[in-house]
């Protein structure tokens, strides 16, 4: 336990710097793009008043009034968002490459502590675990700065106040927050998941050579592919209940993780190599 | 400081050397406190094995005395002190000896060039 | 002491260990020598569990745990951002057998600073820090790689200085170096390494007293071939 906390914690300052200066890179962008989304709509309306010669309202009733939803639900908006979950699969990788290409050796410094070597897999899974919810944690709290900076650049008749959850639905986004918990749990389980691959992949990588490399690589994708497409055949069946079934998805889920995570702390305990 | 060691040779048999030289010479008195095997090591810049070595070969030839927990010293015993003096001159000799013999001087030559050197050795020291 | 059985090795066809065996005692200085490539710091490696055995056995004292024995690479291990006393403050964190009075002393003796940078540091400081990173665990078996490989000579005296202080008591240590020459007189035990096999194994004492022959020249001898 001291062994995983003392890694955690190390890995986390070692991360720390780049990652405030991407999330402090896309909170920019962000606010940029809200302005510049916000402004672009008062600029249409107001060449179409004067184009054609007609009222505001009547510039309203043809485009529309703005609302931070269509902020959000844009297409260069979604895609800061995706680049910051681009930037959390991508840290997954990076966090052990760098360990073996970094500026040093780190992973000698990792393998030789004493104790068990479950601990630094942990530690880098918590490590970008949270990294994860802390962009999920700070966009949301962008949205409260966001929306109003939205509402403050347009004047009162050009736009539409909306709820943070209207925004949420209308951007696609709410599966991120949805605080019911099973749905929460699925959704961040997925994530989870999608993480601990890439932490199987990895370490397969480093542990084995070339042709061995290969394929044990492409079993993964494979057992990914089997283990997801017996899912869906049972569940698509009609024996079952809605919930039932979603119970199910669940527990295959959590088989598999477990069957990655086991994968993964083998691989560091016994097959991994400097 | 370290001192320069033959390859080939034994380092312990060459720390005993030294030592016997010392002694010889008086450089280390009878009775004198020596170093600890560990301070020998570093001053030599040796192995401190090779100091315990060389530590344990010279109690057993009698050149120092060890005691527990108290600093090792040189033997007061004039006859081992006598006796090391006698083996380095012997040495010596026989080496000497050996590298004159090829040019085949007769003794009294020999003899002659040796007090000379020792007058002009005297006469640099003076 | 250290025990080595049968170290194997294969990387595709290739048997970088082919059945390596060796000991180390306690209290001596053993030194692996061979050409590059003869698989010196595989073994090194292959003994901390850093790259892993084909097949062999290594015992510590009869046991199979490494908690005895401390590593010293010839590469920089520590996070790149963390100063010297960041490093000693984790090393302290980690194991229960760091002594930080050696550490310190260590630290006064090579001349480096708790706040200098680790990578900002020459090589030779680099060096001399890794020696602490090892020496400073208690522990009675110490591997070192190449130790006094592409350091300058002033650098070269201190490090040999540590093997004949006092922090070299009461370990065993196997090292690998090229630079015979510098620690020639420090050694106790060669062991000729050669595509993976173990082909000469002496006590370098032995070898001056009985053939007056020093390392440099059995070296010369064994691999004339």
């Amino acid at each position: 336990m001291k062994k995983y906390l003392l890694l955690t914690n190390e890995e986390l300052k070692r991360t720390a710097k780049p990652y405030l200066i991407v999330v402090a890179v896309l909170m920019l962008l962000e606010f940029i793009l809200t302005a510049a989304i916000t402004k672009m709509h008062e600029g249409k309306i107001e060449t179409f008043m004067r184009e054609n010669g007609v009222s505001m309202q009547e510039a309203i009733d043809a485009y529309g009034k703005s609302s931070f939803a269509q902020v959000v639900a844009s297409g260069p908006f979604l895609l800061i968002l995706g680049a910051g979950m681009m930037v959390i699969l991508i840290s997954a990788f990076v966090i052990w490459y760098r360990d073996w290409f970094g500026k040093t050796n780190y992973i000698y410094r990792l393998l030789l502590l004493p104790g068990s070597r479950s601990s630094i897999y942990f530690a880098k899974l918590t490590t970008i675990v949270l990294l994860m919810f802390g962009f999920v944690a700070i966009q949301w709290l962008m949205f409260f700065v966001l929306a109003p900076l939205h509402d403050l650049l347009l004047p009162p008749e050009l736009f539409e106040r909306v709820s943070i959850a209207a925004v949420l639905e209308r951007s696609g986004l709410m599966y991120l927050y949805d605080f019911y918990l099973p749905n929460f749990a699925l959704i961040y389980l997925f994530a989870l998941l999608l993480i601990v691959f890439i932490f199987t992949l990895v370490l397969i990588e480093r542990s084995y050579r070339k042709g061995k490399k290969v394929i044990r690589i492409f079993l993964q994708f494979v057992i990914l592919g089997a283990v997801y497409g017996a899912t869906l055949l049972v569940i698509n069946s009609d024996h079952l209940f809605a919930n039932e079934k979603g119970m199910l998805f669940l527990a295959f889920t959590f088989l598999y993780l477990a069957f990655l995570v086991i994968i993964g702390l083998r691989t560091v305990s016994k097959k991994i190599t400097v | 400081m370290s001192y320069e060691f033959d390859q080939r040779i034994p380092v312990y048999l060459q720390v005993i050397a030294l030592f016997k030289q010392r002694i010889a010479t008086r450089e280390l008195a009878p009775g004198q406190e020596i170093p600890s095997r560990r301070e020998l090591a570093a001053q030599l810049g040796i192995n401190p094995n090779t100091a315990q070595r060389a530590y344990k070969e010279m109690e057993e030839q009698q050149l120092i005395t060890t005691e527990r927990n108290v600093p090792s010293r040189i033997t007061m015993d004039e006859r081992i002190v006598e006796k090391i003096r006698s083996e380095l001159l012997e040495a010596a000799v026989t080496e000497f000896i050996q590298s004159v013999q090829a040019i085949g001087a007769p003794l009294p030559e020999v003899v002659g060039k040796i007090e000379q050197a020792y007058a002009n050795r005297g006469k640099q020291h003076a | 002491m250290l025990e080595v059985h049968g170290l194997k090795k294969r990387y595709g066809r290739k048997n970088v260990l082919d059945n390596v065996s060796f000991t180390v005692q306690p209290n001596t200085l053993t030194c692996l020598i061979g050409l590059n490539g003869a698989g010196k710091s595989t073994i090194l490696k292959g003994i901390m569990g850093l790259i892993p055995l084909d097949s062999g056995t290594v015992l510590i004292d009869g046991t199979g745990s490494k908690d005895a024995v401390a590593y010293i690479p010839d590469l920089q291990t520590m996070p790149g951002h963390m100063t010297v006393g960041d490093a000693l403050d984790y090393m302290n964190d980690h194991y229960a057998d760091w002594n930080g009075e050696t550490a310190e002393s260590l630290l006064r003796t090579f001349q480096l600073m708790r706040t200098d940078v680790i990578t900002d540091l020459s090589k030779g400081n680099q060096a001399k820090f890794n020696l602490i990173l090892g020496f400073a665990l208690d522990r009675p078996y110490l591997i070192l790689d190449e130790p006094l490989a592409g350091i300058d000579i002033f650098t070269k005296e201190q490090i040999a200085w540590i093997f004949t202080s006092e922090f070299m008591e009461g370990r065993g240590i196997l090292m690998t170096t090229h630079e015979i020459d510098e620690i020639e007189h420090l050694i106790d035990r060669v062991i000729f390494l050669q595509d993976g096999r173990v082909i000469d194994e002496h006590d370098a004492e032995e070898m001056r007293e009985l053939h007056g022959k020093s390392v440099q020249d059995r070296m010369r001898e064994v691999y004339a071939r």
